[in-house]
């Protein structure tokens, strides 16, 4: 239950942080590091036992009855934990992750694959002359927008990782609902907040199927080649990823819909969560295309993100089914 | 059953890449700092001292110093972010207002540059008159 209070907690710390303090660097990369190191500590805490089936004492005297059998009843406490957690990583999450790895790659090509093909050796060339002639430097150009991609990368990791860890502890009831409670409370709160600071905004796509990469918008805009005006994180995406991103990034939320999809009609409580699950799906798909893009939308999809997760594992209630089969 | 087990394995396999790759990109946000800002700090400065420049009261010998040092900062500003065209067409202005054959070069080349970034700004740069 401790572990499950620290996640909880991460979900929150990082919804007011993330929309607190917006595209601050440092901020961000210091809550990847507690994510990562949460992920890292009880993902490999559930391989460890479940697969290899080492299990660490809790700290009980084992030299008295009594606390062995404590420490006994707290392994198989632990392990049963560790078991249901497992049945979280089903085809699903691998598809669901192949999706955002496709998503991250094509993010990356964007850099290298300019929408106007850049000779970028020769150019580099020319920087180079042109720095030594006239400033007296020598200077070696490399891509500059390296911190934005890797702010989008970051953006993605964080929601993959939360998204694996909800699932994990959304097999088990108990744990679930907490996570989905806790996911939605900070969803809307983000949501609320950020509709009323920010506004709405209509949405304009440029059809356009490579984008500019990451970063590549500041240099639109400072050039005046594209209007100043508020844009939504869509108008963005396709001006740095281009259609392609979109359609890459939408993909995801079209595979978790049908995950949805297929769960509805399977009993009341199932049915509850599926809905529950479109719903928020939904409200991403419309902040996305209506709220004026800010870093700190990402207060937004993170919780998001961890809703829906939590609720697609409850809507095909992977735990109960598991652990009547253990029972039997 | 078997595969079932391989799946898991593979799950949780990607969830730990997951949060090592999570924690390289914190240690890299962490560290880095990003050379967008100072860029935009430099070319804050440059334009400053170019807008002191425009003072009817400086002696010329004054005026060529303010220039200097704009130029300087603009190019701290480039080296920065060298991939930004509008960088290279201000730096380039600052080049021309100098009044130097080397200058005049100087201009032409960093706008060669600048449309080989983004040709989009050929048109754009014509129609200015640049």
């Amino acid at each position: 239950m401790n572990r499950l209070v620290v996640f909880l907690g991460l979900i929150v710390i990082s919804a007011v942080l993330l929309a607190a303090f917006p595209g601050h660097g440092a901020a961000k990369g210091l809550l990847l590091l507690l994510w990562a190191g949460f992920g890292f500590v009880r993902l490999s805490r559930i391989g460890e036992l479940v697969f290899f089936g080492r299990l660490e004492d809790e700290g009980q005297d084992a030299r008295n009855l009594a606390g062995a059998l404590e420490a006994n009843r707290q392994r198989g406490v632990l392990r049963d934990a560790c078991y249901k957690a497992s049945n979280a990583f089903s085809d699903k999450i691998l598809i669901w992750l192949a999706l955002a790895g496709a998503y991250g790659l094509w993010m990356g090509a964007m850099v290298f694959v300019h929408a106007t093909p850049l000779p970028y050796t020769e150019l580099a060339g020319e920087m180079r002359e042109y720095m030594e002639r006239f400033a007296g430097v020598s200077f070696e150009a490399d891509y500059a927008g390296y911190i934005s991609v890797l702010n989008d990368f970051a953006d993605v990791l964080m929601i993959a990782l939360a998204y694996v860890l909800a699932h994990s502890y959304a097999t088990s009831h108990s744990q679930g609902r907490p996570v989905i409670a806790v996911g939605l409370g900070a969803f809307c709160l983000s949501g609320a907040w950020l509709a009323f600071s920010g506004g709405v905004i209509g949405s304009s796509l440029a059809g356009q199927w490579v984008g500019y990469g990451s970063g590549g918008l500041e240099v639109l805009r400072s050039m005046e080649l594209i209007p100043a005006q508020p844009l939504s994180s869509l108008d963005i995406r396709v001006y740095e990823m281009g259609m392609g991103g979109v359609i890459f990034l939408y993909l995801i939320g079209v595979y978790q819909a049908f995950i949805f999809l297929s769960a509805v009609s399977r009993g009341k409580s199932r049915t509850i969560s599926a809905l529950v699950g479109l719903f928020v799906l939904l409200a991403l798909a419309l902040a996305d295309g209506f709220l004026p893009a800010t870093h700190a939308l990402q207060a937004l999809w993170l919780p998001g993100w961890i809703a829906v997760s939590a609720l697609s594992v409850q809507s095909h209630s992977l735990g109960q089914r598991v652990a009547k089969l253990r029972q039997i | 059953m078997a595969r079932e087990r391989r799946v898991k394995k593979a799950g949780v396999a990607a969830g730990l890449a997951l949060s090592l790759l999570t924690g390289l990109a914190g240690l890299c946000l962490v560290l880095l700092e990003d050379p967008a800002l100072r860029a935009k700090e430099s070319s804050a400065l440059s334009l400053t001292l170019l807008m002191e420049a425009r003072n009817p009261d400086l002696s010329a010998d004054e005026r060529l110093d303010l220039f200097t040092k704009a130029r300087a900062l603009k190019l701290q500003a480039v080296l920065q972010t060298p991939y930004n065209p509008k960088l290279w067409i201000d730096l380039g202005r600052i080049s021309l207002a100098l009044n130097t054959p080397e200058g005049q070069e100087e201009y032409r080349k960093s706008l060669v540059i600048a449309t080989t970034i983004d040709p989009r700004l050929k048109p754009l740069l014509e129609r200015g008159g640049l």
